[in-house]
Order: structure tokens, then sequence, then C-alpha cells
């Protein structure tokens, strides 16, 4: 099992967030400006909503897994799309869930 | 300098729906819609670390000191599955490349002092992004705008902040609490956590519609070869480098 240093971990992110906001907050150089460079960085928004959601809900320890879990999700998912409001997601994915859960229970 | 004397150009200057609220009041209201859900998703945040036996001060420095949400919940994540160290640092940095943009754009809005340069930064977070350029474009015609606009800024950083550590806290005594009483699986909550934004950004924004089902298979075909959380690493790397060639393509097609 992988032992961590969590001191060392909360040190190296507090200056790596930090630093990241801070770079370009005192000076602004020209290739930021860049249209490529910019665009580039507006694909890490869905990159991580993909990566959170999809192998979350489909896999475990490397196993297709279909679960409640995924009905929810589906669920919740065209319930947002819908109803426009993301706040819904959770709380919809939560009621699916807990009802799915107790369904199968009962079965 | 010229001054008009039509009353209605007076009006456009200085807007009263503006001037009668003070600043505090106009941080509040714009980054309200962000406080719900940072209620929310400090709460989760503090039950998930508590979930995976993270200690207290651990997920409270988290919280208080790096102060940036995806990086937070992805640490977590990541330290439990066990990835390597580096896999964790890297997904920080490549998150953490937005706020560095947002750091250059916010920069041209305000006058700070030396002192100010150091503190301001560690309020740059998406919501208190929004909630200034939302203050930008209501206070338009505004005096001393950069002033203005400056405290808006802190004003919504310290009460986005100050509300995700509270619910960090809540969230943590929740789980101690009734924790053992709630099966809630890790992976609904992490899963859960971001469908609505999913939904969201796949309604509103139709151009990556694309990109996100590229994504979602490359993450359905890679998932039975690696962890989930080193998959989100290798979908930012494929995102960006996707991004960069539809403009380059995009440019050509203009020129």
């Amino acid at each position: 099992m992988t032992t961590y240093n969590l001191e060392l971990i909360l040190i190296v992110l507090i200056l790596l967030t930090y630093c990241s906001r801070l770079l370009f907050f005192l000076y602004t150089p020209e290739i930021m400006n860049k249209e490529i460079l910019i665009s580039g960085l507006r694909g890490i928004s869905p990159a991580i909503l993909i990566g959170f959601v999809v192998p979350f809900a489909l896999f475990e320890d490397q196993r297709l897994v279909f679960s409640n879990i995924l009905v929810s999700l589906v669920i919740a998912f065209v319930v947002v799309v819908k109803a426009k409001k993301p706040s819904l997601g959770i709380v919809i994915t939560f009621i699916g869930y807990f009802v799915l859960t107790e369904i199968t229970r009962l079965i | 300098m010229f001054k008009s004397k039509n009353p209605k150009d007076e009006i456009v200057e200085n807007p009263p729906s503006i001037e009668k609220f003070p600043l505090i009041g106009m941080a509040f209201r714009n980054s309200s819609p962000f406080l719900i859900s940072a209620w929310f998703f400090g709460l989760l945040f503090g039950f998930t670390g508590a979930s995976l036996n993270f200690t207290f001060l651990f997920i409270c420095s988290l919280s208080l000191l790096v102060n940036s949400g995806s990086v937070q919940f992805l640490t977590i994540v990541m330290i439990s599955e066990g990835e390597p160290i580096f896999a964790v640092f890297l997904t920080a940095l490549f998150i953490n490349l937005r706020l560095a943009f947002y750091g250059a754009s916010l920069r041209n809005m305000f006058e700070l002092r030396t002192w100010e340069k150091l503190l301001w930064p560690y309020f740059i977070l998406d919501e208190s992004f929004i909630a200034t350029t939302t203050s930008q474009s209501q206070l338009q015609n505004s005096q001393e705008l950069p002033t203005k606009l400056k405290f808006i800024f802190l004003y919504a950083g310290i009460f986005l902040t100050s509300t995700w550590n509270i619910a960090t806290l809540l969230g943590y005594w929740l789980f101690s609490s009734v924790g053992s009483f709630l099966d809630i699986p890790n992976r609904l909550i992490i899963a859960a956590s971001f469908v609505g934004f999913l939904a969201l950004h796949w309604q509103t924004q139709k151009q990556d519609r694309i990109l996100l089902v590229i994504l979602g298979i490359l993450s359905i075909i890679t998932g039975f070869f690696i962890s989930s959380s080193t998959i989100i690493l290798m979908l930012m790397i494929i995102a960006v480098v996707l991004k960069m060639i539809t403009y380059i393509q995009n440019s050509g097609d203009i020129s």
C-alpha cells in the first residue's frame, strides 16, 4: 500500500495553487494572451467533468459495473438537461440512488 | 472635461439602483448564487474527506490554505486510490492553470498596493471571478471603477471562502455524527457532485458535445486498464491537445 507524507502534499499543493494564482497577477507575459493557449485551457473544464462522472459511475477496481449509481446518474443527467439547474443534479442522484436501493432490497 | 447637461445621461452615469447599495451588498448579491453551491460542495468535501478517513486537520487545511474546490476533491480521491504523488501534483497543476488566466485578466481591473498584490490572488476562484466581471458590467459608467471592483472581488472571495470552510467543518462533523447510519459509496458522492455541471455544460456549450463524447468513450476504454483518478489526468491532457488542434483547424478555415 502506498504511504503518503500528507504534510508534504499539503505544502506543495498550497505553493502550487498560490503560485498559479499569483504568477500572471503580477506579470502577464505576451504569450499568455495567445488565443491558442486559452483555447487549449478551455478543454480542461469538460475533461474534469467527464473524468469525475464517467469512470466513477461505471468502474470499480477496473471492472465495469452497472449499478444503482449509474442509473441514478443517467436520470439526474436527463432531468438537469431539461431543467437547466445544475444544483438539482446531486439531489436527484441521491434521491434516485436511495429509491433504487430500497426497491432492490424489497425485491 | 465635457459633461452632459441632459438629465437622462446623468442617470446612466450614476445608476441609482447601484449607487444606493454599498459595495459589500453588491458583492453579496453577485456571489449569492455561488454561495449555495459553496455550501453544498463544502459539505460534500468535508463528508467525503471524513469518509475516506482523512484527519480533520488535513481536510480543514486543504479547504483553508489550498482553497480550490476541484483540486481538493481530486487530491483526496487520488490519495485514497493510491495514485503516485507526481500524478496528484500534475493534475493539480493542470486544473490550476485556469486560475493563472483569471489572474492575468483580473490584473487589468484593479489598482493594488504591493501587499495587496500578495493577498488578493488568494481569493481568485471561478465564482469570485464571475461575480467581479458581472459587477464590472453593472458598474460600467461608475466613477473609481478599479477601486470598487477591487473591494467587490475581495468581499466576494471572503464570502465564498468562509462559506466553503464552514461547510467543510459541518460536513466533517456530519459524517462523524451520522455517517455510520448512511451507507453512501464514495463513488456516488464524487460522480453525483459533478453530474449537474456535466449536464449543464452539455446543454449550454454545444460546441463541446463532440469533445465530451470522445472523452467519454476514451474514459470507458481506458477504465479497464487504469484507475479512475488517473483517467482524469489523461483526459485533461487529451482535451487540451484536441482543443488546440480544433483551434488551429478553425483558424486555417477562416484564413
